[in-house]
């Protein structure tokens, strides 16, 4: 969110001038994560005409039990999942079915089959990983009979649902990875982008930008992505994650070298210091160790490409370049 | 509202929605006198037991300058437990007290916290952090530092049922708009 308290890409097409009411067409709900989702409920009030995607692995019925058992908030327990359950909401209690796409390997988002074309596809989740998905929110699930603890839910082991996408306008292409990574298997994460041959098969050129997935993470990371989706040494872009201190020294080194330029929207580390009584503060030394503050200032990165391949980039003054 | 009049509150709440959700259980407050419970009106027992219920405890009122003692709270957080280990728990702390400071994350000893909350940690727990000064009728001011975790009543299988049903009826009414719109 905004400082303003706006989702960010609202605020930010308000910013440009861009009526969200009529002019946005389609929203892409990438995968259930909280950096990743939150606004998301109100961004698709107010883009009333635009289509929602959404990973197919979100729309099966484990994720949306888990969503519905959250919806009574006791505590504040609901907030690692309190986006989604807002999202299910939207989509199941008003009954805007319409709107609803659910997106896999080889969804099209937009496609303009111009001689310029412009087009948006997915190549993500594959089919076992909508499947694997549905088996890691069944763990997220409370079981009959247990009578389990309520607590905040928090994503474990590699993100199965992340809808990762390539952008191709004109000459211009961009690789956005999302939170996708590899986990071991050839049949989900990028193993499988690279390994089903959905480039050839789509048309889909090497791409001149890399939204790095997953924040930088060594999980994130497949060198054949960078060998054959990828021209040399593209521009690569993320954001961090603080809370894991992504990007770490050891992946800003490995992207860097493999990176024409590597752009981070602020430090993964924040030097902030919180100005509390003198009290408070001493006793909380005393106690708490390896101290991180979740820095919430917000980096921006923006490119403006153009149909014959080249591009502008625009940062602020939160943005670091490797 | 105020983060800690919000945060006030909600223990209030809690109170009531633990009665909804649980009809059933009966869920136990035991009474003033009892041992079991400190100034806060908080229980060292699991809500979940099943006992003749009771009003939650109030805190009673010792009159003016009876009282055993008065606390000065200069900081609360609420806590969530990130990851623990045997010797130390990761934590985020969201900052009650001024809720404009960003949250932070802190690594903890397993010793600061008390040995009746050490069976409640996990992933995903959470607790109260409180730092003040405490002054009694027979000592002198001190601080403390209290981190206790929250006892919230526990799912019950009424409610796993209920959201799995939901669930069902939402995918059956998208898969049955998706085939007529075909």
């Amino acid at each position: 969110m905004a400082e303003s308290k706006k989702p960010v890409a609202l605020e930010y097409l308000d910013r440009i001038g861009v009526d969200v009411s009529t002019q946005v067409t389609g929203l892409l709900v990438t995968h259930w994560h909280g950096d990743h989702i939150k606004g998301a409920s109100q961004l698709f009030q107010e883009c009333a005409q635009a289509a929602i995607f959404i990973s197919a692995a979100l729309q099966q019925e484990e994720a949306i039990s888990l969503a519905c058992l959250y919806q009574r908030d006791l505590a504040r327990t609901d907030k690692g999942i309190g986006e989604f359950r807002k999202i299910v909401d939207f989509i199941y209690n008003q009954q805007n079915y319409s709107r609803i796409i659910p997106t896999t390997s080889n969804t099209y988002l937009f496609n303009v089959p111009t001689d310029n074309a412009s087009k948006l596809v997915a190549l993500s989740p594959s089919s076992q990983a909508t499947l694997l998905s549905s088996i890691e929110f069944q763990y997220l699930l409370p079981k009959l009979g247990t009578r389990s603890a309520r607590k905040r839910i928090f994503p474990r082991g590699p993100n199965f649902n992340a809808v990762a996408t390539h952008f191709t306008f004109g000459s211009f292409s961009a690789l956005l990875g999302s939170d996708l990574e590899d986990s071991g298997n050839v049949n989900t994460g990028w193993s499988a982008v690279v390994g089903s041959g959905v480039f050839k098969r789509q048309g889909l050129s090497k791409s001149n930008v890399f939204k790095v997935a997953h924040h930088g993470s060594e999980n994130g990371h497949n060198a054949k992505v960078w060998e054959e989706l990828l021209i040399e040494k593209p521009l690569a872009i993320t954001t961090p994650f603080s809370s894991h201190k992504l990007p770490k020294p050891t992946d800003t080194e490995r992207i860097a070298k493999l990176a024409g330029e590597f752009v981070v929207t602020k430090k993964s580390e924040s030097k902030k210091k919180i100005r509390r009584d003198r009290m408070v503060e001493r006793e909380m030394s005393s106690i708490a160790r390896d101290r991180n503050v979740i820095d919430s200032s917000m980096g921006h990165i923006q490119i403006r490409a153009k149909l014959d391949g080249s591009y502008k980039l625009n940062t602020n003054d939160h943005c670091i370049s490797y | 509202m105020s983060t800690y009049e919000r945060y006030l509150k909600d223990e209030t709440d809690l109170f009531f929605q633990e009665e909804l959700v649980n009809p059933v259980s009966q869920t136990a407050y035991p009474e003033t006198a009892g041992a079991n419970v400190d100034q806060e009106g908080y229980t060292n027992q699991d809500y979940s037991r099943s006992t003749t219920y009771r009003p939650k405890m109030i805190p009673r009122s010792f009159g003016p300058n009876k009282a055993p003692h008065v606390e000065e709270i200069k900081q609360v957080w609420y806590g969530v437990v990130l990851g623990c280990n045997d010797t130390e728990i990761r934590v985020r702390l969201e900052d009650y007290t001024n809720e404009e400071n960003s949250d932070e994350e802190v690594t903890l000893a397993l010793e600061e916290i008390e040995e009746q909350d050490q069976s409640l940690i996990e992933v995903g727990a959470l607790f109260f952090w409180h730092i003040g000064y405490r002054t009694g009728r027979n000592y002198p001011k001190e601080r403390f530092s209290k981190i206790r975790f929250r006892r919230l009543a526990k799912w019950s299988d009424s409610e796993l049922e209920s959201a799995q049903e939901l669930a069902k009826s939402y995918v059956a009414n998208f898969e049955q708009y998706r085939s007529n719109h075909a």
